[in-house]
């Protein structure tokens, strides 16, 4: 969920806003205990306990980026057990089929900006009207958070449903005359497949910036209201700038997670029509149904460096917001 | 003097009318697409082709008991049990030892390790290459293999949090549990995990969801259909039944009941997770 972790920022759980007094707190203790120093703490605090965590994490998830690297360098095929070497073939196979790529890298950048743009717009306006009190409004949070829960597959086929040439949506446009063809038009597909993503995910923004509205300190809204400032210039001079660094987190992260996409799209449009919503995980899949797994290796190996620059860029981005603010 | 209040309360109900049309209107476009899967899902085969928000002419229920007698539902819910508790089981397990010792033992190797494991935050999970490590070291296409890729996924974030929880348990529990002669294993197994109980139940509700929904890898590494989750059965599902829409959004129904279900359970979890998770970021 969370990317761009800086690893010097733990918050306590459960009432994670207010990160800094847990961390300082830990100190504390961590100086008062005088006697579990020493030899103890070697007896105590085993680093046999980092064996299991580290070992999964070094074979299932570090190795198979480096085994990449090495596999984008071979004829590796799903299909032929043995593999030979071939330096840097696959790249250059890559650098002749770059239109596709490009075309499927710049489809990625739009998915993931537009997916950003409408989760935090929507986001936003929703957590201040979840921020109002009113009858419902614990009901309507529940509904709003529910889509986080379902499988993208689910959603994606559902939707792909509901949005079908003749589907409901359709029916209840059409005397307006605004039906379309959602996900079989290719000026609208990948817009479409990024709303159907924006319903689902929405909900995660609206849980950061709700928690960050909620923790606005009534005196400063008090107050402004007694200069006489009314609910649009709180909303604008008070409380937006107190939560802007929710909605910072929330949009950058959105942004990277919108950088891997894949399953929404494989699930609605399976990156046509044409390669309309292609996007770089779908034509890593589409070079493996080939049985290129050299060829999809070093796509991935692009894909992975791409993803970690970008990340970096953004993790960048975040720390320096927080040195700001 | 009585102009006021009246134009006060004139623009007070104009608020209020305005807050319920607009929580009216968010409400209808999160309900609507659930209530057309739940309203076809009991519809019959001619009646559920067009999908309209019409209520059914008659009510067909037995779309339920049909989708779990023949399709593969039944063993995709066992996979999908099977991989979403082995998943969910090992992170908080691994996680939660390695967090106690980083928490409780600030020095050059537990930093370096913790450092080590949140690369994983940054760095993409490359599946591609782990379907041919796998197969090399014995799991390809297994359940061991996946549980083990979704374990090692999950490792950097779930570690992250306990860490920053472990570290606001003051250490005289250590101490004391330590004075009545109690080993490592002891003392964390006993007297520390149970303490965690908190974190580990915002982990247990994410990693399993996570488990539960998780997509590309199953669909990576699990060659064989027969080791197919629930999300990944609906697809097949889909394919072999086109023709009837009310079996399909039987099937998409029993795939989302699960998670609907700890969602309401647990809901304050999971929004605490949520938060703590993205502010550590």
């Amino acid at each position: 969920m969370s990317l761009a972790a800086t690893g010097r920022r733990e918050a306590s759980p459960g009432s994670g806003r207010k990160q800094g007094r847990g961390a300082h707190r830990g100190d504390g203790a961590r100086k008062s205990s005088g006697r579990a120093d020493g030899s103890g703490v070697v007896r105590t605090y085993r680093y046999a306990f980092l064996v299991p965590a580290v070992a999964v994490f070094t074979v299932f998830f570090l190795l198979p980026a480096f085994f990449g690297m090495y596999l984008s360098l071979t004829d590796a095929s799903t299909f032929v057990p043995d593999t030979r070497f071939i330096g840097l073939d696959n790249y250059r196979l890559m650098a002749g089929d770059s239109s596709v790529l490009w075309n499927a890298t710049c489809s990625q950048f739009a998915y993931a900006a537009c997916v950003t743009v409408g989760k935090t717009v929507l986001g936003v306006a929703i957590a201040f009207l979840l921020d109002r009190t009113f009858r419902g409004a614990r009901f309507l949070r529940v509904v709003v958070y529910l889509p986080i829960m379902f499988s993208t597959i689910v959603v994606g086929l559902l939707f792909g449903y509901i949005l079908k040439a003749d589907g409901p949506l359709n029916v209840l446009l059409k005397p307006f005359g605004l039906a379309q063809d959602w996900f079989g038009s290719f000026d609208l597909a990948l817009y479409s497949v990024t709303a159907v993503d924006t319903w689902m995910g929405v909900g995660w923004t609206v849980v950061l910036v709700l928690a960050a509205l909620q923790a606005v300190p009534a005196e400063l809204i008090e107050s402004a209201h007694l200069d006489g400032a009314g609910p649009w210039q709180v909303a604008r001079h008070i409380k937006i700038p107190y939560i802007r660094h929710a909605i910072n987190l929330a949009a950058l992260l959105t942004f990277i997670t919108g950088m891997k996409a894949f399953d929404m799209i494989y699930a609605t449009t399976g990156g046509g029509p044409g390669t309309a919503t292609e996007v770089l995980t779908s034509y890593v899949y589409k070079q493996l149904n080939t049985g290129a797994l050299g060829y999809a290796a070093a796509v991935n190996v692009f894909q992975f460096l791409m993803i970690t620059a970008v990340a970096l860029v953004i993790n960048r981005f975040v720390r320096r917001m927080e040195a700001t603010a | 003097m009585t102009r006021r209040p009246a134009r006060l309360r004139a623009r007070r109900l104009l608020a209020s009318s305005a807050t319920y049309t607009l929580a009216a209107l968010v409400a209808l476009v999160f309900l609507a697409p659930l209530y057309l899967v739940l309203i076809t899902s009991v519809k019959g085969t001619a009646e559920s082709g067009t999908m309209s928000f019409a209520l059914p002419a008659s009510w067909h229920f037995d779309n339920y008991l049909t989708v779990i007698t023949t399709g593969d539902s039944l063993q995709a819910l066992g996979n999908s049990v099977l991989i979403a508790v082995g998943v969910t089981g090992g992170t908080v397990l691994v996680c939660s030892m390695a967090a106690f010792v980083i928490a409780r033992r600030p020095g050059r190797v537990t930093g370096g390790v913790y450092s080590y494991l949140l690369t994983g935050l940054v760095a993409p999970f490359a599946f591609i290459p782990a379907i041919r490590l796998l197969q090399q070291i014995g799991l390809g296409g297994s359940y061991l293999g996946l549980i083990l890729t979704d374990i090692a996924v999950q490792i950097p974030f779930i570690t992250l949090t306990y860490v920053g929880f472990i570290r606001q348990l003051p250490r005289e529990i250590d101490e004391a549990a330590l004075l009545d002669g109690a080993g490592s294993l002891r003392l964390f197994f006993t007297v520390i995990f149970p303490l965690l109980r908190p974190v580990s139940f915002t982990a247990l509700v994410l990693v399993f969801t996570y488990a539960w929904n998780e997509f590309q890898n199953v669909l990576f590494l699990i060659p064989d259909a027969d080791r197919w989750t629930l999300p990944m059965t609906v697809f097949t599902f889909q394919t072999t039944h086109s023709f009837d829409y009310g079996l399909v959004c039987a099937n998409l129904v029993l795939t989302m009941l699960p998670v609907v279900a700890v969602y309401l359970v647990a809901q304050k979890y999971i929004v605490s997770g949520m938060v703590a998770g993205a502010v550590k970021a």
